[in-house]
């Protein structure tokens, strides 16, 4: 048995349509309407309500609405589309299966074809000379630096040698001294005194 | 009140096969399986956007973008998932209403429709044009979950299931928006004389 309140929700729901109520709830409203006057009270306000709300009608639909949405869609897809750029082709593999197969046979074909044209092929045999000469030109550069570095070595040692022989008479800064400097710009290597070159004047 | 549009939708639905056919052709990209599609659904499409927006111009634009989101994702769409073309449909529809409104780009509201039936008297059908005014007036200041799901029942014919497919929420979540629609909708209207 229902009672006034669960009869209200129903309509509060789902508006004074029976026909849009759940089936279980429908016979046991009738009872109740039939023998309550404040659930046939409370139906009536719920009928008004509905009444309202069916004045609320929308314009009739534009003529032509329709071919002209579509039209447009249409439109504005493709121009969606190109302003997107590259896109790839669509294969259905489901409805046109013949496009798996032939594609791998074409790229088959095409390594098979680049494979035989390509200039790599070529290097077996006419170039084979090229080859030799390019390899003595790499040794003869070798032996040049070979004698580079033995004609340095012989300079490192040379300067070596040099800095063996007695080292100069240095002031306490490394410098030869003045004294020194002077006798070796004016002697005469005999070995005579110092004074000498004065009587030479 | 179901929509006119309800009727001529069963009719047409036996030319160009099911929903979910056209679906299935307009994803592999059939122009033609599209306009079958369009010309199904425009009215109805066109019915919500007007009653959430109740202005002409943002409903035909709606009807645009929803039919090319359709075009766009057909090939997201899986029968198995349960949800029906029309919910599928409805859903993308709702949610561009709910979303061009939230984004305030346009002014929604205020433009309604000139007459029902002139025949049923001048007197009548002032006083029904004056009820449909309020009643739109007051639909568009409840919340939008709660609009969306009393326009899909009422108007649309949508059961509870349906509704909660659309609004991404529980049959119950959907009974209670229904529910507070519905009083927030009395309350208000109690406000205007001879509404109710």
């Amino acid at each position: 048995m229902m009672n006034v309140k669960q009869l209200e929700q129903i309509l509060t729901i789902y508006g004074a349509d029976m026909a849009r109520w759940p089936e279980e709830s429908r016979g046991p409203a009738r009872a109740l309407l039939t023998e309550s006057q404040d659930a046939r009270n409370l139906y009536k306000q719920a009928e008004s309500l509905d009444r309202a709300l069916n004045a609320f009608t929308p314009p009739p639909l534009p003529t032509g609405l329709a071919v002209r949405v579509a039209n447009e869609s249409l439109m504005r897809a493709r121009s969606t589309k190109k302003k997107s750029g590259f896109s790839l082709p669509k294969f259905s593999f489901v409805s046109k299966g013949f496009w798996m197969p032939a594609g791998g046979l074409v790229a088959v074909t095409a390594a098979v074809v680049l494979m035989f044209l390509s200039p790599h092929n070529a290097v077996q045999t006419g170039d084979a000379p090229d080859v030799t000469t390019f390899i003595q030109t790499l040794g003869q550069q070798a032996s040049a630096e070979e004698q580079e570095l033995q004609e340095t070595d012989a300079v490192i040692a040379m300067l070596d040698n040099a800095a063996q022989t007695p080292p100069q008479q240095v002031n306490p800064d490394g410098n030869a001294t003045s004294d020194e400097m002077m006798k070796t710009l004016f002697d005469d290597g005999n070995g005579q005194d110092d004074d000498s070159w004065l009587q030479k004047l | 009140m179901l929509n006119a549009g309800a009727a001529e939708r069963t009719r047409e639905e036996t030319a160009g096969g099911s929903d979910e056919e056209l679906v299935a052709r307009i994803a592999t990209g059939d122009e033609r399986a599209f306009r079958d599609f369009a010309e199904r659904y425009t009215g109805l499409i066109f019915s919500v956007a007007w009653r959430m927006s109740q202005s002409r111009a943002a409903a035909e634009d709606i009807v645009q973008e929803t039919l090319l989101r359709l075009w766009q994702k057909a090939g997201d769409y899986d029968a198995k998932r349960g949800a029906s073309v029309k919910t599928w449909l409805c859903r993308i529809a709702t949610n561009l209403c709910i979303d061009e409104k939230r984004k305030g780009g346009r002014e929604y509201g205020g433009e309604l429709p000139e007459t029902a039936d002139p025949s049923e008297g001048a007197q009548k059908t002032m006083e029904t044009k004056q009820t449909g005014e309020i009643v739109g007036r007051v639909l568009q200041d409840l919340p939008e979950r709660q609009r969306s799901a009393l326009i899909l029942f009422h108007y649309e014919g949508m059961s509870v299931k349906e509704i909660a497919e659309v609004l991404q929420t529980t049959p119950k979540g959907a009974e209670r928006l229904l529910d507070r629609s519905r009083q927030a909708l009395r309350r208000e209207l109690e406000g205007y004389k001879g509404v109710l």
